[in-house]
């Protein structure tokens, strides 16, 4: 499938690559969505059932779009899908949007990450200039520290921090906005 | 001076003024809205949608001396669990606009957002050409939490403008 929005559709970066999210990976993203819902804005696990109405009803409909509201990808290295996100909550009047990123959840560890979101913050740079995006987001959660570094070291600066915002674990806590400008 | 009131009992004037004030384009700058021209059914279609919504709490202002609907006053994206909403507010008409309506608004919304939700927060998003809401939002007690930069492009000023954040716990 191709997004009508983009001229260009695939975007690569060394063994890096984002592609328009491909169908066949709708259950590796239920898998780990679910394992990772500590984290995520979905009160509930999703079923196959959810997952698949999900992809006919929201996602298959965004790549027909003038100006769909998100962009989705499957994130690829070496041709194998790691994780998926992609651009939300598109404003088309302020040229801003969020970006989203889910990594496999065998792959969270701190070094693997940190590798893995610069190379992902890379790539979805290239997309967000592609369609002449002024400004991109995103929120971060304070407990996960390890996930600022590679925004900072991406051009990131902090926006905003909300204090007892979220629940984790239990407790409230902070979250944190990072934004970037981009260069036209 | 105010109640709040459901949408989905408006009157045929009250449909009317928020036909006006949805393509209002002053106002929708004001508030980081688009401007929006409304059927009638377009805008039950709306009200319905809103009223339906189990994440916000979405009620008309009405004036107690005539009970005319003057504005919109609604608590979005309520997250129960961690006890944080955003509020949102606007009053249609210019004339009606004074810091006594607006603080009762907020006031109004405060109290049912502590009593009746037991949030532990509530925050607002301002662009900051919207100065009479900031003064207001910090007479009540806000605090400024975050300001997003080039936020929001505002088509009377053509220009992209900042957006605060600014906050309050209970």
């Amino acid at each position: 499938m191709e997004y009508k929005v983009l001229n260009k559709q695939v975007f690569t970066s060394g063994n890096y690559t984002l592609v328009p999210i491909r169908f066949e990976d709708r259950y590796d993203i239920m898998q780990w969505r679910n394992e990772q819902i500590y984290h995520l804005r979905q009160d509930k696990p999703l079923t196959k059932e959810i997952q698949d109405a999900y992809f006919e009803n929201v996602v298959a409909k965004l790549f027909e779009q003038d100006q769909p509201n998100q962009i989705l990808f499957s994130f690829l290295e070496n041709g194998n899908s790691i994780g998926y996100g992609g651009l939300v909550h598109i404003d088309w009047i302020s040229h801003n949007a969020e970006i989203s990123f889910l990594l496999n959840t065998t792959l969270i560890d701190p070094n693997s990450y940190r590798l893995k979101f610069m190379m992902y913050l890379e790539l979805i740079n290239q997309v967000s200039i592609s369609i002449r995006l002024h400004k991109i987001y995103t929120y971060g959660y304070d407990y996960i520290d390890y996930r600022f570094e590679p925004l900072y070291k991406s051009g990131y600066e902090l926006e905003a921090f909300l204090h007892e915002h979220v629940l984790f674990d239990g407790e409230l806590v902070p979250v944190r906005i990072y934004s970037k400008f981009l260069k036209k | 001076m105010i109640y709040f009131k459901d949408l989905t009992s408006l009157d045929e004037e009250g449909k009317y003024n928020f036909i006006v004030w949805k393509k209002d384009e002053l106002l929708a700058d004001l508030i980081m809205s688009k401007p929006i021209e409304f059927s009638v059914i377009d805008l039950e279609l709306w009200i319905n949608n809103n009223s339906l919504d189990k994440n916000q709490f979405f009620k008309c202002v009405c004036r107690k001396s005539d009970s005319k609907v003057i504005g919109l006053a609604r608590l979005m994206f309520i997250d129960r669990d961690s006890k944080v909403a955003e509020i949102g507010l606007y009053i249609g008409n210019v004339e009606d606009r004074n810091n006594k309506i607006g603080s009762e608004i907020i006031h109004l919304l405060t109290e049912f957002a502590n009593r009746e939700l037991q949030l532990n927060k509530i925050y607002a998003k301002i662009n900051e050409t919207n100065t009479g809401s900031i003064k207001l939002f910090l007479r009540l007690g806000f605090i400024l939490e975050g300001i997003l930069k080039k936020h929001y492009y505002s088509s009377i000023r053509k220009d992209f403008v900042d957006v605060f954040i600014y906050s309050k716990f209970m």
